[in-house]
């Protein structure tokens, strides 16, 4: 039997993965504003921001709730509600701005060249298809292919994502499966028509903690695999710390620090960055209660002037309150938005 | 091949929806209420598809030698004012009071579940637009806006019919539409979007699947008060036309013997009030059986 055509042209750009410098970008995000409309008035939730999935590579978004992470895959993938108005910027999916393409140029791409995982497994899946059928479905939406060939190729599928059994699990319902093994198949049912990019919005963070070990480690396997670039949403940085190639740390709407994974955990340099990583429990060192960052996120309708960040930052001055930062290089590869950076000193 | 032995054995117990019919059909058979229902329902439609061949006489033929005669042995039922057979009258009537209600119920579903898709779906000004007139038609009390309907068509089985879906089409078309409201905010309806499916398909494939037992009972439910619009629409002359049978007409003639012959109108009173009873029961049976909160 001839390998499915599916298959062949994963393997020809997996090698693409092996070298970072020549990882060819897949999507990028430049100087992206969307606001949301609402009988009080409009506000905006994202504002300026910009960054770079590249093949092989995962990219990891981090930050509070509400800081406008969800927002980014929903406009990347055009599944904004629709009182959301996208005010200025480009979403580049391998060169071309998915903010200019009809519905339906839109549709032919969502589920092929770029695919999403969502937050909730138990409530993704459709309850009255059998799991076959879902992934039947997504793979002869957009490939040529007749029942019996799609059906190979989901069964293959389910067999990646390390599915026991996969021929009987085709016929069975969401409601058969765990939570774990219905987010397999949410990836399965993603990665199906073998995508440029991946958008996982908190894969695991309605799982168990042995089951998120094993999701990620099975994400970075199947990434290994294809060479899809992978855009990862969570607020963990563990998470981060375990799959992440590079990371951009995002608050209130904007992105303050940007870096790859090695370096924002060595030097982190932006505060609020500082106070996520004081702020993750440690097993090596007796700290007592854990330092937090006081305050919370300003509401969109009513953000500060100057740094976003200044209302809860330590170091903050006049300076901070009047002018944004803009978000600079400090170091190849290295960017942050922050007025006092370089920090000299370090966090304890 | 061996991927399609695979499949092939993958293939043969693959149950129906999600709730799978098994677990519906044992919660259904553990509540004796639905199950009698279902019997009555069953019985009773068994009996209309049979009707010519288990009538014992021809429910039309009239005869001058047993006009209104009490139920005897050779007249289980008694005879009506011309001498035909009630038990004969009685089954074949039951094809019109069935039909009528299975028939009118279909015909409103049709009506109204694309238009509460569609309201509920897409919202907007189609949404306002659709429930303003539904609304509109819902303050009509159902009886007196199929009789206007069923008048306005002219006298006739069909035309009773289709007075009565149309009058039923509102009650759907709401139900369907706060349906739709709730399941279109699912995550899994976010996720066909994501895999690049069409409004049309997203419609069909992942929102009328899941609405789908609500509006089961609602059909359940309504079929007993199409039966009964439709013994009113022939009472009053503007359902089953004479000679023919059916359970209001038969009513109809038979309130004007009330006091001289009371099984002419005994015997209809009785099968409409137990199919509708029959329909009831296995409605509510199959609201508790269907209902995916209950124990799963």
């Amino acid at each position: 039997m001839a390998p499915s055509p599916i298959l062949a042209r994963a393997s020809a750009r997996s090698d693409a993965n092996t070298n970072p410098a020549l990882a060819a970008p897949v999507a990028e995000i430049r100087d992206l504003q969307v606001g949301f409309r609402t009988d009080e008035g409009g506000f905006n939730v994202l504002d300026g921001v910009s960054f770079t999935v590249r093949t092989g590579r995962t990219l990891c978004l981090v930050g509070e709730s509400g800081c406008g992470k969800s927002v980014t895959a929903l406009s990347i993938m055009g599944l904004l509600a629709p009182n959301a108005i996208v005010g200025h910027g480009e979403i580049l999916l391998d060169g071309t701005n998915l903010l200019d393409l009809s519905r339906k140029e839109l549709n032919e791409r969502r589920g092929d060249r770029m695919a999403m995982i969502f937050q909730e497994p138990m409530t993704s899946l459709n309850p009255v298809l059998t799991i076959g059928d879902q992934i039947v479905e997504g793979i002869r939406r957009h490939r040529p292919v007749g029942r019996a060939e799609a059906e190979r190729h989901a069964v293959e599928m389910l067999k990646r994502v390390r599915i026991p059994a996969p021929e009987q699990r085709m016929g069975d319902y969401p409601h058969q499966l765990s939570g774990g093994m219905r987010q397999r198949v949410m990836i399965a049912m993603a990665l199906a028509n073998d995508p440029r990019l991946l958008i996982a919005d908190e894969p695991t963070t309605a799982l168990d903690v042995t089951i998120q070990a094993q999701i990620l480690d099975l994400i970075k396997t199947l990434q290994d695999e294809t060479g899809t670039a992978v855009l990862l949403i969570t607020h963990d940085l563990g998470v981060v710390a375990e799959v992440g190639d590079d990371v951009a740390v995002m608050y209130a709407g904007r992105i303050v620090e940007q870096a790859s994974v090695t370096d924002l955990f060595a030097d982190p340099q932006h505060p609020y960055t500082l106070g996520l990583l004081s702020s993750i429990p440690r097993l090596d060192s007796e700290i007592g209660r854990l330092p937090t960052i006081r305050g919370s996120v300003p509401a969109p309708a009513d953000m500060p002037s100057g740094c976003r960040f200044s209302t809860r930052c330590p170091f903050a001055d006049d300076h901070c309150r009047t002018e944004e930062p803009p978000l600079a290089d400090l170091s190849p590869g290295h960017a942050v938005a922050c007025w006092k950076a370089p920090l000299e000193v370090r966090a304890a | 091949m061996t991927m399609g032995n695979a499949l092939a054995t993958a293939s043969p117990n693959r149950p129906v929806p999600s709730r799978s019919r098994s677990r519906v059909w044992r919660k259904l058979r553990s509540n004796p209420a639905a199950l009698a229902g279902g019997i009555i329902v069953l019985l009773f439609i068994a009996m209309a598809i049979a009707a010519p061949l288990i009538a014992p006489y021809d429910p039309n033929v009239s005869s001058w030698l047993t006009i209104r005669k009490p139920p005897t042995a050779a007249h289980w039922m008694g005879t009506d004012d011309v001498g035909r057979d009630v038990l004969s009258r009685l089954m074949v009537g039951s094809r019109a009071s069935l039909s009528a209600g299975i028939v009118s119920v279909a015909i409103a579903l049709l009506i109204g579940v694309p238009f509460g898709v569609i309201s509920g779906y897409y919202g907007g000004w189609m949404d306002a637009v659709i429930s303003r007139v539904t609304e509109a038609v819902l303050a009509c009390p159902f009886l007196i806006l199929a009789i206007a309907l069923a008048a306005f068509l002219g006298p006739s089985l069909t035309n009773a019919m289709i007075a009565i879906g149309i009058s039923a089409a509102p009650i759907f078309a709401r139900l369907a539409r706060g349906q739709v409201l709730s399941v279109k905010t699912e995550d899994y309806v976010q996720g066909a979007r994501a895999v690049g499916c069409s409004n049309l398909r997203i419609i069909l494939r992942y929102i009328l699947p899941n609405i789908f037992p609500p509006l089961l009972v609602q059909s359940t439910l309504t079929v007993a008060t199409a039966i009964i619009a439709e013994a009113s629409l022939s009472f009053l002359g503007l359902g089953q036309q004479p000679p023919d049978p059916s359970w209001g007409s038969m009513l109809n003639t038979a309130k004007n013997f009330i006091t001289q012959a009371p099984w002419m109108a005994i015997w209809p009173g009785i099968a409409i009030f137990v199919v509708v009873f029959g329909f009831n029961i296995l409605g509510d049976g199959l609201r508790d059986a269907l209902d995916p909160r209950d124990s799963r």
